[in-house]
């Protein structure tokens, strides 16, 4: 069943057009990702999903209805954790937790049924009494998403929650998110990390400068690469005849102290490993890879994710 | 050093990068100059006034004489007369005894004359006047005086002696007065050398006395008027009545308290604007939006806060003020109570206004200080609003430092009942109403919640 979905939506800001006919439909509990580099659209398409932003034209429909802003009931069902961390510092987890599930209509037992459970959530029930402001940089991305999910929504919009994140941090986040989802929420979720992406993600939007420019799964987009592999060599490794005749396998490019080879179509594993052996060089001095989503993003658009 | 240079450098590239801070920069003090300079550009001829002070003037008497003196009042380029009083059907009529005084009371005027029946007193030579005024600013109060005395000083003592002449006439009669100053003359003359007795014939009676000592001899002078003050120091008698403010214990700083606790209102309110920013800039608006809230909901809450929170830093100075400066607070504490609640209310939109216009917190320091300094300045924080010109007398009734400091005077100074402050109350709502539409528009359209 579709959760969300997005029509030809179009965003201006001045002269910079930050969506254009941005369409793309998500499924209910599935984890959705938007790939792109910084600048691509990503937190526009957020902030009207949220209701911050109003789109210039386009439609947007939760559960097939029209999204409102000003409905109170489908803002009931999104959670939203923001790219800042937008907590008030000065005060405890707790009493922020406390405050933004009274903004989602929480009172009573259940809101501190709910304040238990984000803190749970988050790991952090032991700091709970803690300001914010003496909290990690990840504490404070996991109490960021904590308070999102206060009235456990039906979509969990998660805006780049990692950056500034140390890696178990990180990890900690992705625990936590793909809990949810084995509990059967939607995430949506924003990265210029291919490999967060790549990991998480059951269905993956590549999109940059407002323009949504392919979706899928990591297989089937992946599948849009050329049917080629990489192969890397130390430079070391390989004098002036090897690197000639390795070269017939494909195009190779210079990057640092390694080579790299894409491929040709009719390549042969097989055949490369013979070279090997003809030419006296260990196997071992190189190294297959798959072809990534940077790499589709770059075939897609010739620049890097992170430019 | 080159740390130093480095940082420099940074803050002018950050400083140009903001047009409006530029412009501001060298707006504020062009403004600051206009108005300072509208209020002082006369200093001079009349001490700094460039405009008018109403006084109200009665002759009770119906003495011609008087009449006489009050024309010569209103011969004085600072004093606006005012020689009637509103009738019905937009009609004016005579004042009485009663009306003139009302009129202090109802604000028309803050200063008014009355020669009364029988000013020129009956067991001595000399008169009596009565002043009946409101000196809720002491500035005022103290040019309104000086001009009365001058005029009194200069003025009256020629219809006192004329006065005097024909009273001597009406005792002696005509003929025994022209003989005796016919006789004094010839006496003088006798006995100086150097003196014609035609000139010295002129100059007898008490008219021909006073002409000589009066300022509007151009020989004279200055030297002319201080002699005629002295002379006629003794002989004039002012009974005074302070209509309001008599019994107070600290009337100078209960004047003044008003108006430095506007402009603290105001200032606390770009604080509040600032603190939007932050919000905004913490991403916290965005989450707040997020949830089962509105753009409206925001500024309601932040309004009221920050209401609540002037009214009680606005009571707080007004306690302290009492513990500390014997102002008499108390007494008036339910009406100040209101009067801070709805100028309050009015600084709070207009520090919402300031948010909800700017782009930046500096944009929103910059205007604030712009706009408060030339409100305090044009709305009588500062200066009265006599001393300028009626131009800018009339833009300063548009600013809410005006009507805030109005109805502080009234709830400390004149302590009116909470009825009295109505008008004052209604205008400050009205403007609160007013800034808090449009900034609501703003938060609407503008660039706080981007």
């Amino acid at each position: 069943m579709t959760v969300l979905t997005a029509e030809n939506l179009c965003k201006t800001f001045g002269t910079t057009r930050a969506l254009e006919d941005l369409s793309l439909s998500i499924e209910e509990g599935s984890f959705f990702g938007l790939l792109g580099p910084n600048g691509a659209g990503k937190s526009t398409f957020m902030n009207i999903v949220s209701g911050f932003l109003k789109q210039d034209s386009g439609s947007l429909a939760l559960q097939g209805e029209e999204l409102d802003p000003n409905n109170i009931e489908q803002k009931k069902l999104i959670g939203l954790s923001p790219q800042h961390i937008a907590l008030y510092k000065e005060l405890s987890a707790e009493t922020n937790l406390k405050l933004f599930g009274k903004l989602y209509g929480l009172s009573g037992k259940k809101l501190s049924q709910q304040i238990e459970y984000a803190l749970e959530v988050a790991q952090l029930s032991e700091r709970r009494k803690s300001p914010v402001k003496d909290f990690s940089g990840g504490m404070k991305r996991r109490l960021n998403i904590a308070v999102a999910l206060m009235h456990k929504p039906k979509i969990l919009l998660c805006d780049e929650p990692t950056v500034g994140v140390d890696p178990q941090s990180r990890n900690a986040i992705f625990d936590t998110l793909l809990s949810l989802k084995e509990e059967g929420m939607t995430i949506v979720y924003s990265t210029h990390y291919m490999e967060e992406a790549e990991r998480l993600c059951d269905q993956i939007a590549i999109i940059d400068v407002g323009k949504i420019l392919r979706i899928g799964t990591l297989d089937t987009l992946l599948q849009e690469l050329p049917k080629s592999n990489i192969i890397r060599a130390r430079s070391a490794s390989l004098d002036e005849a090897n690197t000639t005749t390795f070269s017939k396998f494909g195009a190779v490019t210079q990057d640092g102290s390694s080579l790299e080879l894409r491929t040709n179509e009719d390549f042969r594993l097989s055949s490369f490993f013979k070279w090997t052996e003809d030419q006296g060089l260990d196997a071992t001095d190189f190294q297959i890879a798959r072809p990534s989503l940077e790499d589709l993003f770059l075939h897609l658009t010739g620049k890097d994710l992170r430019e | 050093m080159r740390a130093i240079l480095t940082l420099l450098q940074k803050d002018f590239i950050l400083f140009f990068r903001d047009k409006t801070a530029i412009v501001l920069t060298f707006l504020v003090p062009f403004f600051v100059i206009y108005i300072v300079g509208n209020i002082f550009s006369g200093a001079g001829d009349n001490g700094g006034l460039s405009s008018n002070i109403k006084l109200a003037a009665y002759n009770e008497s119906g003495d011609a004489a008087a009449d006489t003196f009050i024309k010569a009042l209103d011969l004085e380029e600072s004093i606006e007369l005012v020689s009637d009083a509103p009738g019905s059907d937009n009609t004016r009529v005579p004042f009485t005894r009663e009306s003139i005084r009302q009129g202090i009371v109802d604000h028309h005027y803050n200063f008014a004359l009355i020669i009364p029946k029988g000013y020129l007193k009956e067991d001595d030579i000399g008169l009596r006047l009565e002043f009946l005024s409101n000196p809720k600013n002491q500035i005022e109060a103290q040019i309104i005086n000086g001009l009365i005395q001058k005029a009194v000083f200069t003025k009256l003592p020629q219809l006192l002696a004329g006065q005097l002449d024909e009273y001597q006439k009406e005792q002696m009669g005509d003929e025994k007065y022209n003989q005796f100053l016919d006789g004094l003359a010839a006496l003088i003359t006798l006995s100086y050398d150097d003196i014609e007795y035609d000139d010295v014939r002129e100059r007898m009676g008490f008219a021909g006395l006073t002409e000589l000592l009066s300022p509007s001899d151009a020989t004279d002078g200055e030297d002319g008027e201080d002699q005629a003050s002295a002379f006629f120091e003794g002989i004039i008698e002012f009974d005074e009545d302070q209509v309001f403010g008599k019994e107070l214990k600290n009337p100078y700083l209960t004047r003044m308290i008003g108006g430095y606790a506007i402009m603290f209102l105001l200032f606390a309110t770009t604080g509040s604007a600032a603190s939007l920013f932050e919000e905004r800039n913490d991403g916290i608006f965005l989450r707040i939006l997020s949830m089962p809230a509105k753009r409206t909901h925001i500024l309601w809450s932040k309004y009221l806060f920050n209401t609540l929170l002037g009214v009680t830093q606005a009571i707080t100075l007004f306690i302290a003020s009492s513990f500390l400066f014997n102002v008499e607070v108390f007494p008036n504490l339910p009406a100040l109570f209101i009067v801070s609640i709805f100028a309050s209310a009015a600084c709070t939109a207009f520090g919402m206004l300031l948010a909800s216009i700017s782009k930046t917190p500096q944009q929103a320091q910059g205007f604030g200080t712009l706009l408060i300094i030339s409100m305090s300045a044009l709305g009588g924080a500062w200066f009265p609003l006599s001393m300028m010109g009626p131009t800018m007398q009339i833009i300063g009734k548009f600013t809410l430092v005006y009507w805030g400091v109005e109805a502080y005077l009234g709830a400390l100074w004149e302590e009116s009942g909470i009825l009295a402050l109505l008008p004052n109350l209604g205008v400050l709502a009205a403007i609160a109403a007013g800034l808090i539409a449009i900034a609501a528009w703003r938060f609407k359209t503008g660039d706080l919640f981007r």
